[in-house]
């Protein structure tokens, strides 16, 4: 393990609180905690805001549930590394970061591979919603940071994301739109919070157990990102991306007011 | 909460006036700034419309992650600062039996502003986090011993994160006063010792707060010009002046730590002018922070 010199270090060694706790075993329940309710699209409610990061070209913030996450862009700006210039594409850079008190347990302050994963999905993600091409030689950075996660950060990321882009004047084909599902048996959990994408299942089999997310260029109705994981048949999985794709577009109309929001702000109309 | 403070004041809106119409305000920050500045200046305001000794509008949200077990969001005008104190447990110190850790780190992500590359913690952070460390020694703001479970064998470890979310200047008198917030927000879970077994039991259902006994607030000033200071510069004024000076000061009035690094010598009233009006924004601060504790409890 090499040594972070560069921060305050704790004791070499701790632990959480919560592994001293004896966790009491109980099925998960027939109803979702929050009230939602299983197999069907019923996607938190969210809350959106555009332009709050002062220094940065475009930023937003999405809140849902309890998960909060920030996002801000810079650029289009000239690349840090010229060897990879590309002279007819604008490069994308996008950074994915949990904050060392967002999750149930603390994590560090370097980034782990889990963020380097999220950050490639990100990028994969927002990638075909972007017109680089009309940013030859140059760069845009994509910073999220996740305050707070309960449940599809990932989905969050890149609805947030997008907003930002959109906020920073960045051209765009269209908004990209994040929805993620969890797959338990027969029923799917759509936008599942942080204890129901990590419980334990009631059954033993493993048959479609998984995790996805779907990543939906609304008014083009395509798809631009899907990430799956766990074992999933044919049947389930067309369900479970047809229902990730209704959830997306249940958010298409609070992105839609944010930005307008912002615009309206950023350029208030003449008095009279 | 996200609003811009733009208050104009009277004597902003002279200054304003003064300027020819043609040359509108942009063409002077970029291209002659510490001009467009010193105009400002002369006339005792800043062009955000404050006076010398005004602090920018400050807003306090505590609580608000539920996932730590202290937070905090501080706003000063545009700068945004989150602290987030999560506890866990470790064995003691072999130096300090009785006592636990305090680790506290700032963190200026490429987020929030550009002059920020990715990577490991910069020059400024470095030296921010360090600063905050000797204000929650130098102040004793807690007692380390209360972060103590059994003597020698088990205590707290409080890792306080602190994210700077929008950087414009001023960041390490958001920093504390963030950090005081989350601090008095901590809520703690009961830990015994089994003494059979030697592991730790917790109980989750029973919290309890941390004592804080003093609260130290901090006051920054940039220098201009050599000679004037400014109250809680912005990114800008920071950008072109030549000196800092931080105080730091509990409600007791008594100095916890004054930092000043580098740049133009300052006299001995200077100084004490500093130290006066940093008292004065103890107080303000104090006084912002019961009334937002104070909303809290009434929910």
């Amino acid at each position: 393990m090499p040594v972070d010199t560069k921060r305050l270090r704790g004791p070499e060694e701790s632990q959480s609180p919560w592994l001293f706790v004896e966790q009491e075993q109980q099925s998960p329940p027939d109803e979702r905690e929050d009230g939602r309710r299983k197999g069907q699209v019923d996607v938190r409610p969210i809350f959106a805001r555009c332009g709050l990061v002062s220094q940065a070209k475009g930023s937003a913030y999405i809140e849902s549930g309890k998960t909060k996450v920030i996002c801000s862009v810079y650029g289009p700006r000239e690349t840090e590394r010229k060897d990879e210039t590309d002279m007819k594409f604008g490069r994308l850079v996008c950074t994915f970061r949990f904050a060392p008190f967002s999750c149930a347990k603390r994590c560090g302050w370097i980034q782990s591979t889990q963020e380097k994963d999220l950050s490639m999905a990100l990028l994969g993600s927002l990638h075909p919603g972007l017109c680089l091409h009309r940013y030859p030689r140059s760069q845009i950075d994509v910073s999220v940071l996740v305050l707070e996660n309960d449940g599809s950060a990932l989905a969050h990321a890149v609805t947030c994301a997008s907003l930002a882009l959109a906020d920073a004047g960045i051209e765009m084909y269209d908004l990209v739109l994040g929805c993620s599902l969890r797959q338990e048996g027969s029923d799917y959990l759509l936008d599942p919070t942080f204890a129901e994408e990590t419980q334990e299942p009631a059954t033993e089999s493993t048959e479609n157990r998984g995790g996805m997310m779907v990543a939906l260029l609304p008014s083009l109705n395509q798809v631009s990102g899907l990430l799956c994981s766990g074992d999933l048949e044919q049947q389930p999985l067309v369900e479970a991306v047809a229902a990730c794709i209704e959830g997306c577009q249940r958010i298409y109309s609070v992105a839609q007011r944010c930005l307008l929001t912002a615009v309206k702000k950023k350029n208030p109309p003449p008095d009279g | 909460m996200l609003r811009r403070p733009q208050r104009a004041s009277k004597l902003h809106q002279r200054v304003m006036n003064t300027n020819s119409l043609t040359q509108a305000p942009w063409h002077q920050t970029t291209v002659e700034p510490l001009e467009y500045h010193r105009k400002f200046l002369k006339e005792n305001c800043r062009p955000d419309g404050r006076e010398l000794g005004e602090f920018r509008t400050t807003t306090l949200n505590i609580g608000s992650i539920t996932t730590a077990d202290g937070s905090a969001l501080v706003k000063l005008g545009n700068t945004t600062i989150i602290c987030g104190i999560k506890g866990e447990l470790a064995a003691p110190p072999a130096d300090a039996p009785d006592k636990g850790y305090i680790v506290p780190n700032v963190d200026l992500p490429p987020l929030c502003s550009s002059r920020f590359r990715p990577g490991p913690p910069g020059e400024q952070a470095q030296a921010a986090s360090q600063f905050i460390a000797d204000v929650i020694e130098n102040s004793e703001m807690l007692q380390r011993e209360d972060l103590c479970i059994e003597k020698g064998k088990l205590s707290w470890v409080l890792y306080c994160d602190i994210i700077c979310l929008d950087y414009d200047g001023n960041i390490l008198d958001a920093c504390i006063i963030a950090l005081l917030a989350s601090m008095k927000n901590v809520q703690l879970p009961e830990v015994h010792v089994n003494e059979q077994t030697g592991l730790a039991e917790v109980n989750m259902k029973k919290k309890r707060h941390l004592n804080i006994v003093k609260h130290p607030v901090a006051a920054s000033f940039a220098v201009f010009d050599n000679s004037i200071l400014i109250v809680d510069p912005t990114s800008d004024e920071e950008n072109l002046s030549t000196g800092f000076i931080t105080v730091v000061i509990d409600e007791e009035e008594k100095l916890c730590t004054v930092h000043k690094p580098g740049g133009t010598p300052l006299s001995n009233e200077k100084l004490q002018d500093c130290i006066n009006r940093a008292i004065t924004r103890n107080k303000e601060v104090c006084k912002l922070l019961n009334k937002v504790m104070k909303s809290m409890k009434a929910k």
